[in-house]
Order: structure tokens, then sequence, then C-alpha cells
């Protein structure tokens, strides 16, 4: 049942692809260079597979900005990065004068920022385009490994994730960040059953 | 509506739902209008080498090819072709791409609005 | 348990609250779902320099023309238009607004750390609420905290005579480096090296030429690396030490033998040396082949076995270690 049609996917990817779009626009504002965001993979997973989201991660420890929103559906965002890849993307957005000292006492900060841009913005492009209106704490940052960082809190539900890889491409470097949800099953299923709403009313031809 | 010319359109996106979008709502505005599809910037390149459409909706971030790359092909190929660039990658560099090209602007989602927005620049170019 | 009374407040709640907003040492304004400011305060009102009665009722960016646009715009549409927070951290946004600690000089913009909440009743209109934090102080300090560390640091951290890195720097470079390489798994190298018969050297030519070869030799090989991470350090007497991360045995083998003959090429006189009648290096280097039995320290150590062989087979020349 985590089995998603290749249509279910694919307008899953346009979602999030119009969402990482707005949210390169507004990174690149932040440090006057372009940067390309594009989700190019989906997979879905139960969420006591760890080995399975491990090798999507591709790293034990990981460096991770959370949102929890609710409205239709209920889920956790997190904007994931392998620990150590963050350290790039912050010295690209507060420039190169930055010494290594600051530069860890604000990419804590610098990270929730970036979380909060990009989780916004595909929250607003599922909202538009699921037409759903979403409520959403405030971004909470965490260091550790993939495990505790993304274990569910209801270890009683069986919780599905819904993993996407983002790729993030400056001019002189390319980052891999994970693009993580973390669902139940009521909410998984909701969020199928408005894909297909989406999909059913995109069918123009008669 | 139904007594303007009828017209090909070449929708180009790695999406299916959003080349789907899209067809949805030009053809509400123009049924008679002829659409093609394709799903990636050497596709719409060859398709637009055979089918020789008026005008192309046009993806930017697509697996090889980008958008900017096919449309320039497609330009050199036919510099009569219209060409929108239909895209969620909505920086300032991207839209200095277009113009660069010559080619129109419009920002996702597709929408009633956005597409819209395309047929405007359409039609302007008859 | 509810605390408050029932929301419909009495004048007098409402005037304790404006009151009480007022006396708020952050800025605090409320914006409505057409974008107009329907609230300010007092704190606002004064580092703006605006007064509230001409600036509530009009369109938010009408009264901050420059915002449009930006990153704090798109924040408040996403307040209103979808309900998101958004937080505008001091580290990526300097001072979004043109706030002033004194309204009439323009010359001291306030450094600001920005929080944007949608402000939700029912099924009724969304607000949107942005509360601004002073953080200029705590920038200053930082910097200037920063600024003396970075001073002292810097002296901790040279080689008084060449300038180079030394030892103490080297040593917590090297550590930094092989705890990255590890975790990464990616090519790590050390190349230990010292000059041909310096002691001769210098009773010869005397100290003060001493000093101006290691000088010379520092210089020579600092210009030969081009990579930033790329480090090199004065170990100690006439020795030296480069830490290449992300360098496998040939990369650093390449650049061992680029520094050997650049050196060579400088063609400094060295009358009492037996291999050449100019100053040479003898250089070794040693690189991890696994992470799981190797430390930083035993990869100088077996940079230094490399150079200790490079010496016994003749001098100027780069040997690199090898274990047996």
């Amino acid at each position: 049942m985590t089995d998603l049609t290749d249509l279910q996917r694919d307008a899953l990817l346009e979602i999030f692809n119009i969402g990482v779009g707005n949210a390169a626009n507004s990174m690149s504002q932040l440090i006057n260079e372009e940067i390309r965001l594009s989700v190019p993979k989906l997979q879905i997973v139960l969420s006591d597979h760890a080995e399975v989201i491990g090798a999507f991660i591709q790293s034990q420890r990981i460096c991770a900005v959370s949102q929890n929103f609710s409205g239709p559906l209920n889920a956790r965002a997190f904007l994931v990065f392998p620990e150590g890849k963050t350290h790039e993307i912050v010295r690209r957005m507060l420039g190169e004068m930055v010494s290594a000292d600051e530069l860890n006492t604000m990419e804590e900060e610098a990270l929730s920022e970036i979380g909060n841009i990009v989780l916004n913005a595909c929250i607003s492009s599922m909202s538009d385009l699921l037409q759903s209106d979403f409520k959403s704490s405030q971004p909470f940052y965490h260091l550790g490994t993939t495990h505790s960082v993304l274990a569910p809190d209801n270890v009683a539900d069986d919780q599905f994730m819904l993993l996407l890889h983002i790729d993030f491409s400056m001019p002189k470097e390319k980052i891999d960040g994970y693009l993580i949800f973390l669902l139940n099953v009521q909410s998984f299923n909701e969020l199928v059953r408005k894909v297909d709403r989406l999909l059913s009313e995109s069918v123009g031809r008669p | 509506m139904t007594s303007s010319p009828i017209k090909s359109v070449l929708v180009v996106d790695d999406s299916r739902l959003a080349r789907m979008l899209i067809s949805k709502y030009i053809l509400s505005k123009h049924p008679h209008w002829l659409i093609l599809e394709a799903s990636s910037g050497q596709e719409a390149v060859e398709k637009a080498r055979v089918e020789s459409p008026n005008y192309v909706t046009m993806d930017y971030n697509m697996e090889g090819m980008t958008g900017a790359e096919a449309a320039r092909q497609i330009l050199r190929d036919a510099p009569q072709t219209h060409i929108v660039l239909f895209t969620a990658n909505i920086q300032t560099s991207t839209r200095t791409q277009a113009a660069d090209l010559g080619i129109h602007f419009v920002g996702k989602p597709v929408t009633e609005q956005t597409v819209q927005q395309a047929l405007d620049y359409f039609s302007s170019r008859p | 348990m509810n605390i408050c009374r029932p929301f419909k407040p009495s004048e007098q709640q409402l005037k304790v609250c404006t009151a009480a907003a007022d006396k708020l040492n952050v800025g605090i304004a409320i914006i409505d779902s057409l974008g107009s400011v329907v609230f300010w305060n007092q704190w606002l009102k004064a580092k703006s320099g605006l007064c509230c009665d001409e600036s509530t009722g009009l369109d938010f960016l009408t009264i901050f023309p420059e915002l449009k646009g930006s990153r704090l715009a798109q924040a408040i549409d996403d307040a209103i238009k979808h309900g998101l927070p958004s937080i505008l951290s001091q580290s990526l946004n300097k001072a979004p607004l043109p706030l002033f600690e004194d309204a009439a000089d323009h010359s001291l913009r306030i450094q600001q750390a920005i929080n944007v909440t949608p402000l939700e009743f029912g099924d009724r209109e969304r607000f949107c609420l942005i509360q601004i934090n002073d953080v200029s102080i705590a920038v200053k300090k930082e910097r200037l905290l920063r600024e003396q560390a970075e001073i002292l640091r810097s002296f901790a951290f040279i080689d008084s005579l060449t300038g180079i890195a030394n030892r103490r720097r080297l040593d917590e470079y090297l550590a930094d480096e092989f705890k990255r390489a590890a975790r990464s798994n990616s090519p790590l190298s050390v190349i230990m090296l010292d000059i041909d018969y310096f002691k001769q050297f210098n009773d010869t030519y005397g100290h003060q030429n001493g000093d101006f070869c290691l000088k010379r030799v520092a210089n020579a090989i600092k210009a030969t690396l081009n990579r930033p991470a790329d480090l090199v350090g004065r170990y100690g007497g006439e020795e030296f030490a480069i830490i290449l991360p992300d360098t496998s045995f040939g990369g650093a083998g390449t650049l061992a033998e680029e520094i050997r003959k650049h050196i060579e090429s400088l063609s400094i006189p060295h009358e009492k040396s037996k291999v050449a009648p100019y100053v040479t290096l003898s250089l070794g280097i040693s690189n991890v082949q696994s992470y799981a039995d190797t430390s930083d320290t035993t990869l100088l150590t077996q940079a230094d076995h490399a150079l200790y062989q490079a010496k016994t087979n003749g001098r100027n020349r780069v040997e690199i270690f090898r274990q047996d």
C-alpha cells in the first residue's frame, strides 16, 4: 500500500518542485547568487525501515530543521542535510569572510531559517495545489543520528515517510539535501486522496 | 472563440501532471487547438522539427537538456516559433536567460491564470 | 482551566494591552489580510521615525517600499495567505527594516532578528504579527570578542620566524582534518621535510643566514601550495610539515617532487652539503590507508619514517611510507 502510481508520484514531485523553486528564489535573494533546487527523486517507506532511510540519506548523523503542520492532514516535515555538509551551505550564505568559529555560532540560526524557507515554500505549494489550508509550528533545529532525529513520536502507530531528494546546486558546488515528511496512515491516505482529486481535475480531454 | 484559427502548441514538461494541466487550460479556451507533448528537451527539439508547432510552453529543469537550451535549438531551426518558458525556477537569472533568448517567462504553478498569461503572450504574436 | 476571561475585551482591557505593547522593548506590528498596518507599538514608532497615526491603515509595503519582493515581504505573504510562520535570523538578514537607533540620524541601522507569525481567529480573517528584536548590541559584542580572539589565536598559532603555521597549529589542524576525512572516508596525506645538512649550513654561514634560509624555504613551499585547505607549518628546527586534505599518495608525491625541484631551483649556495652545492630538501610522505587502524599521530610518525628513509637513501629526494 506504500506504492503510488507513476502519475501520483509525478504529481507529488511537481508539487515539491514548485515549492523548492520558490525557496530557491528566496535563498538566492539572500546571497545574491544563483541557487538551483530540484527534487528528482521520491520514495515512500514505513518509518521503522531504518536501513532504507539510512541508505537514502547516506549518512548516519544528520542536521535537520523540522516544522509540524496540521490541517486536513498532519505531518512533521524535515529538511535534512548529512552532518558536515551544512558548513558549505552556510558559508556560502554568510560570505567568505566569516571565520570558522563564527560559522559554528551562526550555523544553527542560519540553517533554521533556510529550513523555514524551504519547508514553508513546500507547504505553500501543497496548500495551493491540493487546495488545503495548513497551520504550522515554528521551525526546530536538530542535530544527531538519523534514527534519533527522525524517530516518530507515537511508536504505536504505523508511520509513513515520504523521502524526497533535493539537489542544491550553487555555482561552485552541489549539495544533497533531503525533504522528509513523517505522517500516520490516515494522513498518508488523505494525501493520496487529495493527489487523486488534483489528478482527476487535471484531465481536460473528453 | 471558436472562430480563431487553429494553432498547434507543443507542451514541454517532464511532469505529466504539469502537461495535463497546461493542456486542459489551453483546451478550455481553445477547444480546437492541437496539443503536442514532450517530456524532455531532446524530445521537444525533435518534435518541433517534425511538427513545426506555432507555440511552445517549455519547462526549465529537466533531465538532460535544459528548457533554455531546447528553446534555443527550436528557435534556431524555426525562428518564427513563439515560446514561453513556464517554470518553477523563478529566479532573476532564469528570467534573464529567457529575455536573452527573446522568449516570454511565466512562473509556475500551472493555474488557469498562469496559463492565461502564456495564452495572452501567444495571442499578441499570431 | 481558563486563565483569561472570554475574549470580548472591555475598553479597560484594550487600554491595558495597548499600554503594555507600547512598553515592550521589541517592535510589534500587526498587519491585516490586505497588507495594511492595523497596529504598531511605540518601539517601532520611535525607531522608524514614523508616527502611528499617519502610518496605521497604510499598506506595509507602501510605508517601507524597499521591502517589495524581499524575504520579509514573502514571509508576510506566507503568514497571511498560507498561515505559515517565518523566522528572519540576524545571520542571514542584517537589517531588513529601515530602523535606526536615533530616528533623526540614519547612519546607524539597527540589526534585527524578526519573527513573523500568523494570527488566526477561527474562520475569520487572518492577521500577521511581526516581532522585531534589536540585536545590534549582541552582534557588535560578538564581533568584538571574535576579533580579539582571532588576534590572540593568530599569535598563538604562527611561527614567529617564518610567519607560517607553528607546530601547535599543525597538530590541531591535522586532528581536525583527520576527523573530517575519517567521517567522509576521503584521502588525507602528510609530507614531512627538512633541509639537508642544515647544521653545516649554519656553521658555515652563521645563524642569521640560517634564519634567512628557513624563511626562503618556508615561503617557497607556501607558494607551491595552491589550495586553501593545504597547510604548511614549521614543525621545529629545520623541519616542516604539510597537511594535504583530499589528497592521494599520487597527488602528494607530485606536489613533494614539485617542492623539491622548486627549492633546488632557488640555488641557495651551500658549499658544505654533500649532495649538491646548493640547498636541497629530503621529503617523506604518508597517506591514510585505513581510518580504522590509523590516527593523526601515526600519520605524522609514518611521514617521519619516510623522511628518514629519504635521508638514508641519499637525501635530495622524496620517499613514501610503506607498511612492511
